[in-house]
């Protein structure tokens, strides 16, 4: 019996203990489990650690052995080992310098003819997004490392793969990177790479017309879909996102999702979806450090076989702290303004033409109080009336507090002021506020990603 | 059950117990410690399901029994509770805590839910002293990685070869190894992973003790004994890669240096390259080694150190803070630096007498 079967047996032995036990122990014990063997009369079970192993044994052998039985009748014990998930075989050691490119095999010839089974691959986007061209350091490694394991076992290592950073960071690139890879080693193979806002125009088209729209989406071997957070608040698009979801998992099928917020935080979501993109892999991405910058325009430059001396690559990546469209545009400006004018690219080039820091960071002072408290509503999915007003709802206090700390700390205006913005507080409100989230902030790793995607969402405007 | 304790006795036992309790745990009895006095004796039990800790705490048993209680709410309590004796009465699901002029009770929650600390049948048994182990734990624990996306480099791994233990610990930018002789030869060699966790809280326990540290390891866990104090972890699964071949075993470039003066030195430099992700440069001459650091907004810097070189000159540029690191636990007057090349890991090794290999770090160079 393949590894296939056995979790496939494995998973509907899961699912009806997740309905008999408690969730806290369910999680806690049972989730994390896998059937390695299955003999005639004998079942051979890996737990994560010592203590599972124990409790599993002690506490809940019956309830295991009596859902298995409803899979495989002539089971009649299982024995229990300790052993984790993913034990691949491991890799030769090899040092990196902190920033480094991923070493890909040379990109082979393309198969390009054998593409007729796939959806919706565009093909001149290839060249753009592949692995060999996407720049790994400490921010995204951890994403990077999911996504090739993804290729090299669709449906089998990460199932789903969830990626979420904030705007520009290349998530976007990683996916296509995940479709045409896939699409390579596995010709054969339907691949559907839409967008959340598609599968709601596709949803809705197909009701309007009464077609039949399961068929599209749970026929194919990959999915991927971008910007999953529009899908927040559509409850029908939810539901039906959900069955497709399910359908697919469980024929182990690989699923990729990206957003631009983890699970958790995206508001108006469906708790069971939430459960169900919480089971694969959630890899963030964060902002490229400096090195991975100087990296990212080096091997941009080099792509237009451009020349970019050094000292300009790290001028040029101290100037730009955001995001990667960002490098990108300031370098094509830089190669257009010297191409044109012919004259060599320098420091002092780049400070005219980027204008030295002044427009690089968006400017402080066209941020009003009011864009502020907007746009925190927004991200948070109420109303200015509603952070402004004298609600206290947990739900709202903190977003007000967020608001309240992002004036404080990017706009510096005075506590009275803030106060007088959210509807004339008492400034100590906004002290106390204010401190507030500073305490979160380096206590709550989920508190400080939320926050750092906002405040990217109102410096970019 | 029924006892009394020294309220400092107790207090140690839950600051070192608590510290593994997870709070954010699902199931709570997790968040809890478990209180267990059995055959006249007390002991403090918690566990994250990663590591366990049981600790023996000197008391007077009147009644045998158990109950966990919230962790942090009973380490808190205790903590703020004056030098006393402690009256501790476990009833039903409550704890009831009495001293001359205080009593209070907590709900707690039954030891039965309480995971069982495993017992080891080891399969290998060493045995050193606590201040030779945590020593080399404090040279190496810091290079493993942090984040897990390669479980076994997040980790310690623990190399019983012969005579020797080696310890070593790998990010893939750097890599720590510390040799430490064993009391008794091994017949046969061994290999196990600890993971960095329980190496940081084996460093903390270790440093307050002293005496000998009883190891025992299966495939599967690991413990240690320091006295009172009884360890359980898990080990991470996989096999930790052959690093032997990269430590070079020659350099093209040498230099002996005063360990304090290039710990300040470096610490300088350090300061201009904030903003360039802490890169400076070493330069390699006869004579001296010159360290440099510049940001294009923030100025720049460079000092010199006398020396002596051996080989040919060279340069090399490395990120200051995995340089710092190194230093800090370096324990000689003086270090050797060696290069071979700007694109060639760095070897830093302590200098005591002529041969020293007890100790040995590599820093891979920044691309400059």
């Amino acid at each position: 019996m393949s590894q296939k079967d056995l979790d496939r047996i494995w998973r509907a032995v899961l699912g009806e203990l997740e309905v008999s036990m408690s969730g806290a122990n369910f999680k806690t014990w049972v989730k994390n489990t896998h059937l390695l063997e299955l003999g005639d009369t004998q079942a051979v079970v890996a737990a994560p650690n010592i203590f599972a192993r124990d409790r599993l044994e002690h506490n809940y052998n019956g309830e295991i052995l009596s859902a298995l039985q409803k899979q495989e009748p002539s089971i009649e014990s299982i024995t229990y080992q300790i052993k984790t998930a993913s034990t691949a075989a491991e890799e030769d050691i090899r040092l990196d310098r902190p920033t480094e490119k991923p070493t890909t095999p040379q990109k082979t010839k393309q198969s390009a003819n054998n593409r007729q089974s796939q959806i919706s691959l565009p093909k001149n986007l290839e060249a753009k997004y592949n692995f060999t061209n996407f720049i790994v350091g400490s921010g995204n490694r951890l994403a990077f490392t999911a996504a090739r394991q993804v290729t090299e076992n669709p449906g089998e290592s990460y199932n789903p793969l969830f990626l979420y950073g904030p705007a520009g960071v290349g998530k976007t690139h990683l996916m296509w990177a995940i479709s045409f890879e896939i699409a390579r080693s596995h010709p054969d193979f339907k691949i559907l790479y839409v967008t959340s806002e598609d599968f709601t125009n596709n949803f809705i088209n197909a009701i309007r017309k009464g077609e039949k729209f399961a068929d599209t989406y749970r026929t194919v071997d990959v999915l991927l879909v971008d910007d999953l957070q529009f899908i927040a608040g559509k409850e029908k698009t939810q539901e039906e996102f959900f069955h497709t979801f399910n359908a697919l998992h469980q024929a182990n099928k690989q699923i990729v999702l990206c957003s631009d917020r983890p699970p958790k935080a995206i508001a108006t979501l469906e708790d069971r979806l939430r459960s169900r993109f919480e089971w694969g892999m959630v890899a963030d991405i964060q902002l490229p450090d400096f090195e991975t910058r100087v990296a990212i325009l080096q091997s941009k430059a080099s792509s237009r076989q451009f020349d970019l001396p050094d000292n300009v690559a790290s001028h040029l990546a101290e100037l730009l702290q955001t995001n990667i469209r960002e490098l990108e545009g300031a370098l094509t400006r830089l190669i257009a303004h010297c191409q044109a004018n012919a004259t060599p690219i320098t420091t002092e080039i780049v400070d005219q033409v980027i204008g030295g820091g002044a427009t690089a960071r968006p400017s402080r002072t066209t941020l009003s109080p009011k864009i502020v408290i907007e746009k925190t509503a927004a991200f948070y999915d109420l109303t200015t009336a509603d952070l402004i007003g004298p609600r206290r709802d947990k739900e709202i206090v903190v977003p007000r507090q967020v608001a309240m700390y992002i004036m404080r700390e990017e706009l510096g205006i005075s506590f009275p002021r803030i106060a007088s913005s959210l509807g004339g507080r008492d400034h100590t409100t906004i002290m106390h506020g204010v401190r507030k989230i500073n305490a979160e902030l380096t206590k709550n790793d989920s508190v400080s990603h939320e926050i750092k995607t906002l405040k990217q969402k109102i410096l970019n405007g | 059950m029924k006892v009394s304790v020294i309220q400092e006795n107790l207090s140690k036992a839950l600051n070192v117990v608590s510290r593994v309790v997870g709070n954010r745990s699902s199931l709570a009895v997790l968040s809890n410690v478990l209180l267990k006095a059995n055959l006249g004796r007390l002991e403090v039990i918690g566990t994250n399901l990663e590591i366990a800790i049981v600790y023996q705490v000197g008391a007077k048993v009147e009644t045998d029994g158990s109950l966990s209680v919230p962790a942090r709410l009973l380490t808190e309590l205790i903590n703020s509770l004056p030098s006393d004796k402690l009256l501790l009465n476990a009833a039903a699901q409550n704890l009831h805590i009495k001293t001359t002029n205080f009593e209070s009770t907590i709900n707690g929650i039954a030891s039965e839910e309480f995971p069982n600390v495993p017992v080891i049948k080891p399969t290998t048994s060493l045995s050193f002293p606590a201040a030779t182990l945590v020593t080399a734990l404090s040279q190496v624990g810091f290079a493993a990685a942090v984040d897990e996306s390669r479980p076994v480099l997040s980790g310690v791994v623990f190399s019983v070869r012969g005579k020797e233990l080696l310890l070593a610990a790998t990010d893939s930018y750097r890599l720590a190894e510390s040799v430490v002789a064993l009391t008794q030869e091994q017949k046969a060699d061994a290999d196990f992973i600890v993971p960095a966790k329980t190496v940081n809280e084996l460093i903390r326990i270790l440093s307050q003790y002293e005496g000998d540290v009883e190891v025992g390891a299966t495939e599967t866990e690991i413990e240690f004994n320091m006295g009172d104090i009884r360890l359980v972890s898990r080990l991470i699964e996989g096999k930790f890669p052959d690093y032997k071949k990269i430590i070079p075993d020659k350099n093209e470039t040498e230099a002996v240096v005063d360990t304090a003066e290039l710990l300040s030195t470096i610490k300088v430099a350090g300061l201009f390259a904030r903003e360039t992700a802490n890169t400076i440069k070493l330069t390699f001459e006869a004579g001296k080694l010159s360290i440099s650091s510049s940001a294009a907004q923030v100025g720049e810097n460079q000092s010199s150190l006398e020396t002596k070189l051996v080989g040919d000159p060279g340069e090399i540029s490395l990120n200051a803070k995995y340089l710092l690191d190194v230093l800090t636990v370096v324990k000689t007057p003086t270090v050797k630096l060696g290069i071979s090349g700007k694109l060639n890991p760095c070897l830093v090794t302590p200098v005591k007498g002529e041969q020293d290999t007890s100790y040995r770090h590599i820093i891979m160079p920044l691309r400059s």
